[in-house]
């Protein structure tokens, strides 16, 4: 069965969204209309430029209401979250001194020139986030942070010195895609060293995605919200599964 | 409002700087831009002469030119309409931010005794500011920090000590 939705302004279906803009024009009458034509031009319909002004010389700042025919199938898409399957500390704990068997090595850092380490302090630090404990007071995780804007060649070496199990990848702050070439070097250095498959690969921001994640290369990626445990389940159950199907490991 | 207030009273004369934490800014940029016009009254009623202004999508993004122009905005129509706002205002003695106040200079005379006693570098090796720890023989760039030769000369830095003043 499908069920259509579209943007809900004060009544169902009434498909309506704001955006806002600026264009490197001078304000006038005609700016206004420039960004009406362009918003219709996005496939927009019945576009009203509810604010139009100079924000500096040549440029001009844009505020429009206007309503889009489209809609998704919400019941066909799926996204699937890393975090699904959250057990207590105790339970996670407990998994890997049965499973594993011994500490799980983990290392986390705000790679590239990214210094915003509340994401990845949420999850590494003792006292966690929301009232969930960070990985770093779990008896059964050796836990190493290595802080913010760490190179990805300095953390590989990391990785292959202390045999890390599970490498936290972290980026907050973004400038034109370069948190995406930052997760994409470090995957494709631990490639390119082979030690890809010692190590549970995961990524953490703000805008990050598991689906996204997957598409970097990563084993998973976490994003806003984030519980501690839900990283740390995920890290547990994977290590173990990986070391009962007797993948090679350091 | 309360380490605004303090560093304005200690510091009676100096041309302070007042930067909002980010740390509260999410990918809700409407609530930014609410709490950065918040920050821009505190920093007007507790005289701030320099005054780092918060941007809608700076959790997000290196913020947008027109992100950049409604945080100016923001700016201008707070420290203007509400200039003289703090004179008006007196803090409750024995109050909330008054304690508060001297909750943190308590704190940071302790910090100041733990720096002192254990020496600056090894202080900032111990994360002791802002939880961030730096190495001495590590960190970012130190790839471009080179002991300085035997034969070292800097003129420039002769005229400017000659000037007397500091860097």
């Amino acid at each position: 069965m499908t069920k259509l939705v579209g943007p809900f302004g004060d009544t169902r279906d009434d498909g309506k969204v704001q955006l806002s803009f600026t264009l490197p024009v001078d304000w006038s009458e005609a700016a206004d209309e420039a960004a009406r034509q362009l918003a219709g031009k996005m496939g927009f319909r019945d576009v009203q430029v509810v604010e139009g002004r100079p924000i500096a010389s040549g440029f001009s700042f844009f505020v429009i209401y206007a309503t889009t025919t489209q809609a998704v199938d919400v019941d066909g898409i799926v996204a699937p979250s890393a975090g699904a399957h959250a057990m207590s500390m105790e339970e996670i704990d407990a998994l890997v001194h049965e499973r594993v068997g011994r500490k799980i090595r983990v290392a986390g850092a705000c790679i590239g020139t990214d210094a915003h380490t509340v994401g990845i302090d949420a999850i590494l630090n003792m006292k966690g986030y929301k009232g969930d404990y960070g990985l770093e007071r779990y008896h059964e995780f050796e836990t190493h942070n290595l802080g913010s804007q760490v190179a990805v060649e300095e953390l590989v070496r990391f990785t292959k010195e202390r045999r890390i199990d599970a490498l936290l990848a972290s980026q907050a702050v973004t400038q034109k895609g370069s948190d995406i070439t930052n997760f994409t070097a470090l995957s494709e250095l631990l490639e390119a060293e082979n030690v890809r498959d010692n190590v549970v690969l995961i990524c953490g921001g703000p805008r990050m995605t598991n689906l996204l994640a997957g598409e970097l290369g990563y084993d998973a990626g976490f994003g806003r919200g984030t519980l501690p445990s839900q990283v740390a389940s995920f890290i547990a159950v994977t290590l173990a599964e990986r070391l009962r199907q007797g993948r090679p490991h350091w | 409002m309360a380490q605004a207030q303090l560093a304005r009273e200690i510091f009676p004369d100096a041309p302070l700087k007042y930067m909002p934490p980010t740390k509260h800014m999410t990918g809700d940029i409407f609530k930014g831009h609410l709490i950065d016009a918040m920050f821009n009254l505190t920093s007007v009623m507790t005289g701030q002469n320099i005054h780092l202004c918060g941007m809608p999508t700076e959790a997000i993004h290196t913020p947008f030119l027109g992100d950049r122009a409604l945080s100016l905005e923001n700016a201008r129509y707070i420290m203007s309409t509400a200039r003289h706002f703090g004179d008006e205002i007196a803090l409750r003695p024995g109050g909330i931010i008054e304690r508060r106040a001297h909750d943190v200079l308590a704190s940071c005379e302790a910090l100041l005794d733990r720096v002192a006693a254990m020496g600056l570098m090894a202080a900032i090796e111990a994360a002791l500011f802002a939880d961030v720890s730096r190495a001495p023989g590590g960190g970012r760039g130190f790839e471009g920090v080179f002991e300085r030769a035997a034969d070292y000369w800097n003129p420039f830095e002769e005229r400017r000590l000659a000037l007397g003043r500091p860097g």
